[in-house]
């Protein structure tokens, strides 16, 4: 029943997309968006149809369908059973085309409010743009990536043949194996895909209206402003699923990091490299009409990045912890990463002649040179991690070497470029536009550079004396000494030019300022959460401590200015898994601080465990602590610490923040202005 | 403006080649790495008797082939490839070709076990490798992995994965017979306990 | 304080804090650095996906760090533990890949595209002469033939260069029978022996020993064989020569016989069986008639090899010339 209802959903879904097209393409002349209501519905019932047999289809331990069978456990427990719809490959195809499907119709909302005016050209454009994507993703789902394969041959435990005809003779095993246990340690493994995805997919929105510009030939800024809230938007749950992946990574893997480079890790940070380049230099194109060609080549770059990484996740050509096995999936993403490639740059290579008179920048020393600079940056940024992730691949298809591109090469590359990242974003906002007077530059900066100094004093006599961290320090500092100066310099000059006194009105005044340009210091507030960020990275890489050691029960150690006391072991039996593991008092000063237990969890079968790490967080960093081993004889306990690193969730997530507070700012903007 | 023209052809041009890059990545497994090793001379190295009697130099053993396969009681294709192993031990035993089966981080009693329920053979050396150094050597990446050291110590083949006796057969015959280094992959490899 | 003073005095106090923190960062003693440690991060975990050995809780990594600690100890140079564990594992090792070799573009790509970058963006700021040289002989047509060629050199570049590249020796050739070594033969059905399929790598082994006048080795199989549920074709194929090898091997020439007449059950008039049931008869019994008798009707009957024939002949004139066998 419920392969039937998730056919049924995924075909309407194609159906719809299809439909959407043949009508977008049609009312493309007039700009007429009300045929368009219906395929867009349509589309949208179709996924959430699909959707919901799916996650049905699971909590119903309904083994009879062979994604069920084969990664889906009874006693998998809520939520981790409901996650496994996005877990594996066939069901995270079906998330994408629900949020492609709500992304689109919220992107027709806006298009009939405006095409019922005057006409909607562009939006209509890009409706069809976003069908003829929607056409791809649902014909996965309907061909090679299909949820709701039926078993036909069924094993003690999962399935070994299906057939993709819902009517198929079922057999339904009587278990299966369940998601994968690193899945199942972590509430956060359930949300972190979903961020992603409504990242990923939400970037198909700026490509759409970008494609649509260049296909009917208006290119200018309107594009530019009506995809700037879905870029927001994408841009935002793009950032807060790297983070939140990231801290995921480092609360339930055993390796003490948080990020390896790993080639799938990669493959979501180029995407948001590029959207956040864009995200700046479409600001250069609506104030100043320049650095056309530049946004419309980052946008359809973003895009294309997020193609290839689902590309690189699904296909199995490159491996990876993040991989999903390789199916006849890879070479189908691959002709669509092709074709959005070369199609889009070949689109935008008829069109050139729309960004010819693109006016020219007066001058580098400007707000539009460093937004230029900004884009230089990133963009060499993500080529760098582009080339460290492909090399090991083309290098094999040229001459069979096998070679490893790892961390060493990341961050050499990569810490001169994000030194001058913090840089840009430091003096980039002080700098006024079209021309700016270097020496006037120089003085708004005299107060930032100070206060960093000041930091990078304190850094040296207190914390450090190792260049990267007081690097880190100063830049981040200045970062955010700078965005401060600047608002407090102009509340006060505002405050001073009402002639109403004394400083309690500049706080007034500060909070006028921060409503009146809301986008604006929104942007300051995750560029502080980048250099929050940034500091955090330079603590941790840099000041790390490691040890390791074997104790008996009653034994202590010192650590890293901790006294470590292994009190017992431990043995707990949970539905899914036998966990084993070791309680250890964490004592400071001799006082009891808190009390650790690191453990080792079995599931199914297993003899080795997956070990789970447990984490003292403080103010100066965490303590971390891992097993390596249990046995009669005793603990093998890993001992590591990552100082500082809350600054980079909280970094992240305030940098993520900003992008929030930018999207509720420009509704009430719009709001206030009428529209 | 005809910058932009040779932009987008180099994307274009860029994009075909990666393609076919990629092309080239599929059905191939990225885990499965050629031994640098083959056409080079065995690493020299020492390993204790499972039985407790002495060391054995991997080197010196005297023989004109020297299997060596790496094995655990934990890994599960091994208990497959184990009684094949003892079938081929036996059979070429005359023909001056040893044997040496190197137990990959395990306890000796699971070795014992494993040994006494899936068979073994009289004329092969069970050795055991404390700290792992043997598999570092061999550059081991999982297991069971099979190691065909010709008459000049020279590692010739490596087969990847569990053999059976037809192709740890064919492949000391062509050893013997003198042939070109290879490798072959014949199954997956474990890398732990619970794959 | 006028502002120019003022201003002065603020940069020099940066000033002074920059120097502050710059010789202190310079002065800094180098941080008690774990060689090991260091080293083991730039080393990648071979079973793990892309992890150092310095960062992996696995084993395999622990030891790897181990080994590497002991080689610090006795004072081999970095360089030399790389170059130790590239010689088992492979370049694969490595994730801090080299300047040079394979990986040397790895590190000039993003340079070259740094410099093409800022060389863009310098030329988009000032509309220079430079700009407009470069860009007059692009017209459009030529730049679309010129795309086209590239694209065309680049597809053919990958193409020839891939034919360079080591042949992957992954796949398994076809095991032509022929060459199988009569060892290989022994293992596998010693491995197969529960294996009913395994009766016909047996038969085939053992007749390879009875042609090579192997009997010892051919008896056991042959013996496996007759117990081991054959079609009638095996059986009589064992059978008949089972009853030469008792002959031939041990004089016996009635249990010889008998199991010849055993083999004529199972494959009625079969031409081998026949002709050998003959020879035991007549070197045997010295009964030539009757032999003679049987090598007539080997050669009656369907097609023989021409050796097998020659061979009849010649002992069915011998018997009536009346020589012993």
């Amino acid at each position: 029943m419920f392969a039937l209802l998730g056919i049924a959903g995924i075909l309407t879904g194609l159906a719809g997309s299809i439909w959407l097209v043949i009508a977008a393409v049609r009312a493309t002349g007039v700009g007429e968006a009300a045929g368009l209501r219906r395929p867009v519905q349509t589309i949208l019932g179709g996924a959430v149809l699909a959707m919901l047999a799916l996650e049905a289809a699971l909590l119903a331990d309904d083994f009879s369908l062979e994604y069920v069978a084969n990664h889906h456990a009874r006693a998998t427990p809520f939520p981790f059973n409901f996650a496994t719809g996005w877990a594996a490959l066939e069901g995270s195809i079906v998330l994408w085309g629900l949020i492609l499907a709500v992304y689109t119709w919220v992107t027709f909302k806006s298009v009939s409010r405006t095409a019922r005016n005057e006409g909607d050209r562009l939006g209509v454009a890009a409706l069809a743009v976003m069908g003829l994507v929607a056409v791809f993703f649902f014909g996965l789902q309907a061909t090679v990536a299909n949820p709701f394969q039926v078993c036909v041959e069924a094993a003690a435990n999962g399935c070994l043949d299906a057939s993709p005809f819902p009517w198929a003779a079922a057999q339904a095993p009587p278990d299966g194996p369940g998601p994968n246990p690193l899945l199942q340690n972590h509430i956060l493994m359930a949300i972190h895909p979903p961020m992603l995805y409504l990242g990923f997919i939400g970037l198909t929105v700026p490509f759409a209206y970008a494609i649509s510009a260049l296909a009917i030939k208006e290119a200018g800024v309107e594009w530019l402003r009506r995809s700037r809230r879905s870029t927001l938007v994408a841009w935002t749950f793009l950032t807060a699923g790297i983070v939140l992946g990231a801290w995921w990574a480092y609360e339930v893997l055993s390796w003490g990091g948080y990020w390896g480079w790993d080639p799938v890790e990669n493959a979501s940070l180029m995407p948001w490299l590029v959207a956040t380049a864009f995200l700046h230099s479409a600001l250069v194109q609506m104030r100043r009409g320049a650095l056309q060609a530049w946004n419309f080549v980052l946008v359809i770059g973003a895009f294309s990045l997020t193609i290839l990484g689902t590309f690189l996740t699904r296909s199995g050509v490159i491996g990876s912890v993040h991989s999903f096995t390789q199916s006849a999936i890879g070479p189908v993403l691959l002709g669509f990463l092709f074709l959005v490639v070369a199609g889009s740059f070949w689109l935008f290579s008829t069109r050139s002649h729309l960004v010819a008179d693109s006016p020219r920048l007066d001058s580098l020393v400007s707000r539009e040179g460093s937004f230029l600079l900004n884009n230089l940056l990133l963009t060499i940024f993500a080529f760098v991690v582009l080339t460290g992730t492909l090399y090991p691949l083309v290098i094999e298809a040229i001459t069979g070497d096998r070679v490893s591109v790892g961390r060493p090469f990341f961050v050499r590359m990569i810490v001169p470029l994000a030194f001058a990242l913090l840089l840009a974003m430091g003096v980039g906002p002080q700098t006024p536009w079209r021309e700016a007077d270097p020496g006037r530059v120089a003085a708004s900066l005299r107060v930032p550079i100070q206060v960093a100094l000041a930091a990078g004093v304190l850094t040296v006599l207190f914390a450090s004396r190792i260049g990267y961290v007081v690097g880190a320090v100063v830049a981040g500092t200045f970062v955010i000494a700078s965005g401060v100066s600047l608002l407090i310099g102009r509340a006060s000059r505002a405050a001073r030019a009402r002639a109403t006194g004394p400083s309690g009105s500049v706080g007034r005044e500060i909070r006028r300022q921060l409503t009146a340009e809301p986008s604006f210091w929104a942007g300051q507030l995750s560029h502080a959460g980048v250099a929050l960020v940034a500091i955090g990275i330079g603590f941790t890489a840099n000041l790390a401590q490691h040890g390791e050691v074997a104790m008996e029960p009653g034994d202590h150690i010192e650590f890293a200015g901790y006294n470590l006391h292994y009190r017992s072991p431990f043995l707990l039996t949970e539905p899914n898994r036998r966990v084993q593991g070791a309680t250890i008092e964490v004592s400071v000063d001799g006082e009891v601080v808190t009390e650790l237990r690191p453990r080792a969890n079995f599931y199914g079968g297993d003899t080795a465990g997956i070990s789970t790490p447990a984490v003292h967080t403080a103010f100066t960093g965490d303590l971390y602590l891992t097993l390596l081993n249990i046995d009669a004889t005793g603990i093998l306990l890993r001992m590591d610490t990552s100082p500082g690193i809350w600054l980079l969730w909280v970094g992240g997530l305030i940098a993520a923040g900003g992008g929030a507070w930018s999207l509720t700012a420009r509704r009430r903007a719009l709001v206030t202005a009428g529209v | 403006m005809t910058f932009i023209k040779w932009l987008a052809g180099g994307m274009v041009v860029l994009s075909v080649a990666l393609a076919i890059v990629f092309i080239t990545r599929f059905g191939s497994d990225p885990a499965i790495v050629d031994s640098p090793l083959l056409g080079k001379p065995a690493p020299t190295i020492t390993l204790p008797r499972l039985d407790g009697q002495g060391e054995v130099d991997l080197t010196a053993i005297e023989a004109d082939v020297v299997v060596v396969n790496f094995f655990a009681s934990w890994c599960l294709p091994c208990r497959e490839e184990q009684p094949q192993l003892v079938a081929a031990a036996n059979a070429f035993a005359g023909r001056g070709v040893r044997f040496v089966s190197i137990a990959y981080r395990n306890d000796p009693a699971e070795i014992a076990a494993f040994l006494e329920e899936y068979g073994n053979s009289p004329s092969t050396l069970y050795l055991t490798d404390p700290g792992g150094r043997a598999a570092i050597a061999y550059g081991v990446f999982g297991i069971p992995e099979t190691f065909f050291i010709g008459t000049d110590g020279a590692v010739v083949r490596k087969i990847v994965g569990a053999a059976d006796a037809l192709i740890l057969g064919s492949t000391i015959d062509a050893v013997l017979a003198g042939e070109e280094p290879g490798q072959v992959v014949v199954g997956e490899t474990f890398t732990g306990p619970g794959g | 304080m006028s502002e120019r003073t003022q201003r002065l005095w603020s940069w020099t106090v940066s000033g002074a804090l920059a120097v502050f923190v710059l010789i202190a960062v310079l002065v800094a003693p180098d941080p008690s650095e774990d060689r090991a440690r260091s080293l083991g991060e730039r080393l990648r975990c071979p079973v793990c996906q892309g992890e150092s050995i310095a960062e992996s809780p696995s084993d395999a990594a622990r030891d790897m760090m181990d080994l590497v600690r002991s080689r610090i100890a006795e004072g081999s140079t970095d360089q030399q533990i790389i170059d130790e564990l590239v010689a088992s594992f492979g370049a694969t090792v490595l994730l801090d890949p080299p300047v040079s070799g394979s990986t040397l573009w790895l590190w000039l790509l993003p340079v070259a595209a740094a410099a093409v970058g800022v060389g863009l963006v310098l030329t988009r700021v000032r509309p220079s002469l430079v700009r407009e040289t470069v860009a007059a002989p692009l017209r459009f047509r030529r730049s679309t033939v010129g795309g086209m060629v590239v694209l065309a050199a680049a597809a053919i570049t990958v193409v020839v260069v891939g034919q360079f590249r080591q042949a992957r020796v992954d796949d398994l050739e076809p095991i032509d029978p022929a060459t199988i070594s009569n060892e290989t033969l022994e293992a596998v059905i010693a491995a197969n022996s529960d294996d009913p399929q395994i009766l016909g790598m047996r038969l085939g082994l053992a007749n390879r020993y009875f042609e090579d006048g192997d009997y010892q080795r051919a008896f056991p199989h042959y013996e496996a064989v007759i117990e081991g549920n054959p079609t009638p074709v095996q059986a009589g194929a064992a059978l008949t020569r089972l009853g030469w090898m008792v002959f031939d091997g041990n004089g016996e020439v009635d249990l010889a016989i008998d199991l010849m007449d055993q083999a004529l059950e199972a494959v009625p008039a079969d031409p081998f069986a026949l002709y050998l049931k003959g020879r035991v008869i007549w070197c045997g019994r010295a009964d030539a008639a009757t032999a003679i008798d049987l090598f007539g009707q080997v050669l009656a009957g369907p097609d023989l090899e021409a050796e097998v024939r020659e061979n009849v002949e010649a002992d069915l004139s011998a018997a009536r010339a009346g020589d012993t066998c």
